[in-house]
């Protein structure tokens, strides 16, 4: 009986024992990976592309290049074809660490 | 009387002690001391906080059937409050913390927030920041403040005096930290 009871015991303290480096883990995954910048400019160039589908939707692309640059130590650029009947839209973002591209229609 | 038996339960005893020993050394090594190196999860926490703050106040309350262009019908809180003539940061500062307190829950008085709005002129980067606003916290710079940013677009902005009605993609930077 004191063996089955310790072998439990051994096992929860097992799970004590890995639980403090979740939080760690999740904290240092998220900070890597540039999750809420590239939603934003994803956010940014969709709005752009809603309101001017029809005329120059790439014209703000120097702006946020710069900016970018300046503020963001990051690259971004985006291309919106505005030929193509569902306006393909290509989007960069490299801050040096992460590098992402997409493409939506 | 004692038999055999004795022989097990002294197995049994020891191979339990030894188990109990491990597991008393597992639970006291799973201690973890927070030291200064690990700010990155508070950090974390708050940058995440400004995030969502900052997404839900650059998100349209509703659709305004009553505007004439898709940018009005959709018009999110951060688009309509920029576009706005900047030149006196007071009253902007003023009702942008406010709101700020009000989505990030208005119990946590500690927040301190500050704002700075980058633009491209054509040629360089212009800044209109909230240093001249009597309501903004004193920024230092010492603080130990996480930057959250969000790319707003003003399609009819009323600053700059010199050119305004120019539509533009601002970058604002909103600077959190905690006293």
């Amino acid at each position: 009986m004191a063996f089955i009871i310790s072998i439990t015991i051994f096992f929860l303290a097992l799970i004590a024992n890995q639980s403090t480096l979740v939080g760690k883990t999740t904290a240092e995954a998220v900070l890597d990976f540039p999750k809420n910048d590239i939603q934003d400019l994803k956010h940014e160039i969709l709005r752009i592309r809603e309101v001017y589908a029809t005329e120059n939707p790439n014209d703000f692309n120097d702006a946020i290049q710069k900016i970018a640059i300046a503020k963001k130590s990051s690259i971004l650029h985006y291309s919106i074809d505005t030929s193509d009947i569902s306006l393909k839209t290509q989007i960069y973002f490299n801050n040096g660490i992460t590098e992402y591209n997409e493409i939506y229609y | 009387m004692v038999t055999d038996e004795a022989q097990l339960y002294t197995i049994e005893g020891i191979s339990a002690a030894l188990l109990m020993v491990i597991t008393a050394y597992l639970i006291l090594s799973s201690t973890s001391i927070l030291t200064p190196g690990d700010t990155h999860i508070s950090d974390m926490q708050l940058e995440q906080l400004g995030n969502d703050v900052l997404k839900m106040m650059d998100t349209a309350e509703e659709f305004d059937e009553t505007g004439v262009t898709i940018y009005e019908k959709k018009q999110s809180y951060l688009e309509e409050e920029l576009s706005k003539d900047l030149s006196n940061p007071n009253s902007f500062t003023t009702d942008f913390i406010d709101k700020f307190r009000e989505y990030a829950g208005d119990d946590d008085k500690k927040v301190k927030v500050f704002l700075v709005t980058s633009y491209w002129d054509g040629s360089e980067i212009k800044t209109v920041g909230c240093w001249d606003a009597s309501v903004a916290p004193p920024f230092t710079g010492r603080d130990h403040y996480v930057t959250v940013t969000r790319w707003v677009h003003l399609n009819d902005p009323a600053w700059p005096a010199w050119d305004p009605g120019h539509a533009k993609t601002v970058l604002l930077e909103v600077y959190l930290w905690r006293d």
